[in-house]
């Protein structure tokens, strides 16, 4: 594609430059307006696609640097004719026709594109080298959309019927700029004013891409939360140690005014453990010793914890979180029987994987840790659930939701671009609430969702696109 | 306008450049600027149109866009898979 466009845009492009060099005195029009509504044609389409009009330049200031790039390649695209076109009558008809090409050139692009402003599908610029990647993140708005409402009934049943929708933060960065606390603080904020109940975040120490340090970025935001729910979905605690961990989301549970649920799993990178100077089979009775640390760790009045591997006698940890006994301990489990087990017998809820699950399979896993609640002294009915890592784009068009999980998705998460697309959301706003629908029917409790790209954005086209096709 | 001799080894360079650019740019260096930047058209359509102002002979300069976007092309349009173990659990 990109091949057969360079043939036609290089050699305008390139003649262009050379008529003009040719005859700087009295350049042919078409020389002096093929570059000039290039770049008005894509200041235009940036000023569409992103809707500049509804810019909130104060909370989204990375958003200035769109608009700087827009205003740039106006500038540049009204003054080309000024250097090149001397002769004043010529160059009222070449701004003319800049107009004109760039309005019809932005529109034909837009089209192209598929760019609708009721429907905001993911775009590109089909004739620019680019166009397999990425298009350009759509903007967001700081309207509060028609549909605003919390993504859920509150507390679910354990028999489903209700499910809350959370949301990650985007701690993992894949199209979008570096971390920064007014993004990740206008990040909230879009999650709180679409409706999402909770936040959360995963924890690694090293990663194929880079990844936020993740109670560090919890921490940032809690003064944008309001009442959501703070969650790590889940935390390192072998690899952080349990005592460093409790210290830290102590902290974040105390600033937060006890609304913190910690997820905890050994978790799955080998690479973390040698960061770490921990031998990676360790890891299982590590992490059991480490749950019972960290409740030892937040109920200082208690017994003190001694294990193989990790003692709290002596420690006291202050000051102390704001829940009494510390934040609720969820587990994690890919849903093998060992680990629902683990989660049964250590947990005070379960935290699934969406891409290590489907709803049939989290049915099954579901009944067989219910099964074993009671002989743990739990209560299957009260015993709370969630899904985690719910990738989700939506996409309407296949062959682009196939290269998000090629390019993107499975690089990340080391699985076939085919099973993820089975399991997680880079699909049609329909498809993607046909899934989450299934899920609430299997049980599922919360869902975390995480954007593939263009956080923000991403979110609101699942508010405007996708809530209101559930029923939760 | 400058030697034409010049001409066909600017265009080359100045698309591995845009291409490499492209590629870095998609991910590799960090910051809204870049992404923006190597996600837009313009600056390559620029670039030709600049490689084309080496020359005074139109079809010289037409060649010799074709030929930067072409040189650049490949590395743009090259998936930047990269392999990965296992991620957030």
């Amino acid at each position: 594609m990109w091949t057969a466009i360079a043939l036609v845009a290089g050699p305008v492009m390139g003649w262009s430059g050379a008529a003009i060099s040719s005859e700087p005195e009295r350049p042919p029009l078409l020389a002096v307006v093929a570059p000039s509504a290039m770049l008005v044609a894509e200041a235009l389409f940036l000023a569409i696609d992103r809707k500049v009009w509804r810019y909130d330049l104060g909370a989204e200031t990375y958003r200035l640097i769109d608009l700087g790039v827009m205003l740039a390649l106006l500038v540049g695209g009204l003054v080309l004719p000024w250097i090149f076109e001397k002769n004043r009558h010529r160059r009222r008809i070449v701004y003319l026709v800049v107009v004109l090409a760039g309005v019809g050139g932005a529109d034909r692009v837009r089209r192209a594109a598929g760019v609708d402003l009721r429907d905001r599908v993911a775009v590109s610029i089909p004739w620019h080298p680019a166009s397999s990647r990425w298009g350009y993140p759509r903007r967001s708005s700081s309207e509060t959309p028609r549909h605003a409402r919390r993504l859920g009934r509150g507390r679910p049943s354990a028999r489903g019927g209700g499910m809350d929708l959370g949301v990650h933060l985007p701690v993992l960065t894949f199209n979008e700029s570096e971390p920064e606390i007014p993004s990740l603080i206008a990040y909230v904020e879009a999650a709180r004013r679409l409706g999402f109940t909770a936040v959360s975040v995963n924890d690694h120490l090293q990663h194929r891409r880079p990844w936020l340090d993740a109670p560090t970025a919890l921490a940032s935001v809690v003064s944008a939360t309001g009442d959501m729910t703070l969650a790590t979905t889940i935390a390192l605690a072998v690899v952080r140690g349990p005592i460093p961990l409790a210290k830290s989301l102590g902290a974040i549970d105390l600033l937060s005014g006890g609304r913190l649920v910690v997820g905890v799993g050994p978790g799955s990178h080998a690479p973390d453990y040698e960061a770490a100077g921990l031998a990676w089979d360790e890891r299982w009775p590590r992490f059991e010793e480490s749950i019972g640390a960290l409740r030892a760790l937040w109920r200082p009045d208690g017994e003190p914890f001694e294990g193989t591997f990790y003692s709290t006698r002596g420690i006291r940890l202050e000051p102390a979180p704001a829940q009494d006994g510390g934040p609720p301990i969820w587990v994690g489990s890919w849903g093998s029987d060992a680990g629902l087990r683990r989660v049964a017998r250590l947990g005070d809820g379960w935290i699934a994987s969406a891409y290590n699950t489907t709803p049939e399979g989290f049915v099954a896993s579901w009944d067989r840790l219910r099964r074993q609640l009671p002989t743990n002294g739990k209560d299957p009915e009260t015993f709370p659930n969630a899904l985690a890592t719910m990738m989700f784009r939506v996409e309407d068009d296949p062959s682009r939701a196939r290269r998000v999980l090629e390019e993107w998705v499975a690089p990340t998460l080391g699985r076939p671009a085919e099973e993820l697309g089975e399991r997680l959301l880079v699909t049609s706003a329909e498809a993607c609430a046909d899934r989450l629908s299934r899920f609430a029917e299997a049980g599922v409790q919360r869902i975390f969702l995480w954007p593939v790209g263009d956080p923000i954005e991403q979110l609101e086209l699942f508010g405007e696109r996708v809530a209101p096709l559930l029923d939760l | 306008m400058g030697s034409s001799r010049r001409l066909w080894p600017v265009s080359i360079v100045v698309g591995v450049g845009l291409g490499a650019f492209s590629v870095l740019a998609d991910g590799i260096i960090g910051g809204r600027l870049f992404g923006i930047l190597g996600n837009i058209a313009s600056p390559w359509g620029l670039a030709a149109f600049f490689v084309g102002r080496l020359t005074t002979s139109p079809k010289r300069g037409a060649l010799a866009g074709a030929l930067t976007l072409l040189v650049g092309s490949p590395s743009t349009t090259r998936s930047a898979r990269r392999a990965g173990t296992s991620s957030a659990r």
